[in-house]
């Protein structure tokens, strides 16, 4: 388990709240895994995998806590099973939870092997630190390279990365791990 | 393109990777301060993530043009093709 001694902010709190009233298991991926580490940016989605057999599911779990779909009842299931649903909590649409099943290796993975993060001594559940920063890498763009910095650097502090499982990931994503050692330094 | 315009545009993308390596050795000191909970860093971390979402919250409830103008950008991006990753 990762253990963060801070206080959760306004952002951890309303994850804490939509997980805990989902009832089921996910897993945390994308931008916020690295803003949950320390990366002071701010998201406008949090993007869970959740292991559920319909979007129908879903809804039902966090609407007791007042979340809404942003998308219509009749459409959910659909969506949910093709793309992605988006739930929010009245009155802000922002920030939203973007939830999907897994689809993908990578996202089957994520949810077997996700990793704890106790934050104020509550835990979220997020993909694997290696798996996230080669994911990242792959992605491509300034902000994805910079979290995968991010948690890279992170990981490497505490002393939790696991390097060749991560090159492994990179191997499978086909993404070279050069440029990001470069720029922390460590060639 | 003529020669001067991609002048520019090798100037901006120059500036752009200066910028990314900048900010790359930023967040990696970040990252060993949050990674070693550094009490101060947690504490300009949280002012600043709790002082973005209370203004983003009002600025919601008091504008309608912004809900609406954002709600447009979500419907955007929902159309926006996704790559896929090898051997998924």
């Amino acid at each position: 388990m990762i253990v963060v001694e801070r206080e959760p902010s306004e952002l951890d709190r309303l994850v804490l709240e939509f997980v805990r009233c989902l009832g089921l298991d996910y897993v945390i991926v994308a931008g916020y895994v690295a803003i949950l580490l320390g990366r002071a940016r701010t998201t406008d989605d949090i993007d869970i995998i959740v292991d559920a057999a319909s979007g129908a599911e879903v809804a039902a779990g966090v609407a007791r806590c007042g979340f809404k779909p942003l998308t219509l009842d009749n459409n959910l299931d659909y969506e949910f099973r093709h793309a992605s649903v988006r739930f929010f909590k009245p009155p802000a649409v922002l920030p939203n939870f973007e939830v999907k099943p897994p689809r993908s290796f990578y996202q089957r993975h994520a949810l077997a092997r996700r990793v704890a993060v106790s934050v104020g001594g509550e835990i979220l559940h997020i993909s694997p630190l290696e798996l996230q920063i080669a994911y990242k890498l792959w992605l491509g763009s300034d902000k994805d390279f910079e979290d995968a910095v991010f948690i890279y650097s992170f990981a490497r502090s505490r002393g939790i990365l696991n390097g060749e499982e991560l090159e492994a990931w990179a191997r499978r994503l086909g993404v070279s791990l050069e440029r990001l050692r470069r720029s922390v330094g460590e060639i | 393109m003529g020669e001067e315009a991609w002048s520019v545009a090798r100037e901006a993308e120059e500036e752009r990777r200066r910028n990314l390596e900048h900010n790359a050795k930023v967040l990696r000191l970040f990252a060993e301060l949050a990674a070693r909970d550094d009490q101060s860093y947690w504490q300009a971390y949280l002012n600043f993530i709790n002082s973005f979402y209370r203004h983003l919250r009002r600025r919601l409830d008091e504008d309608s043009l912004f809900r609406e103008t954002y709600l447009r950008v979500l419907a955007e991006r929902a159309r926006r093709p996704r790559k896929d990753p090898p051997g998924g």
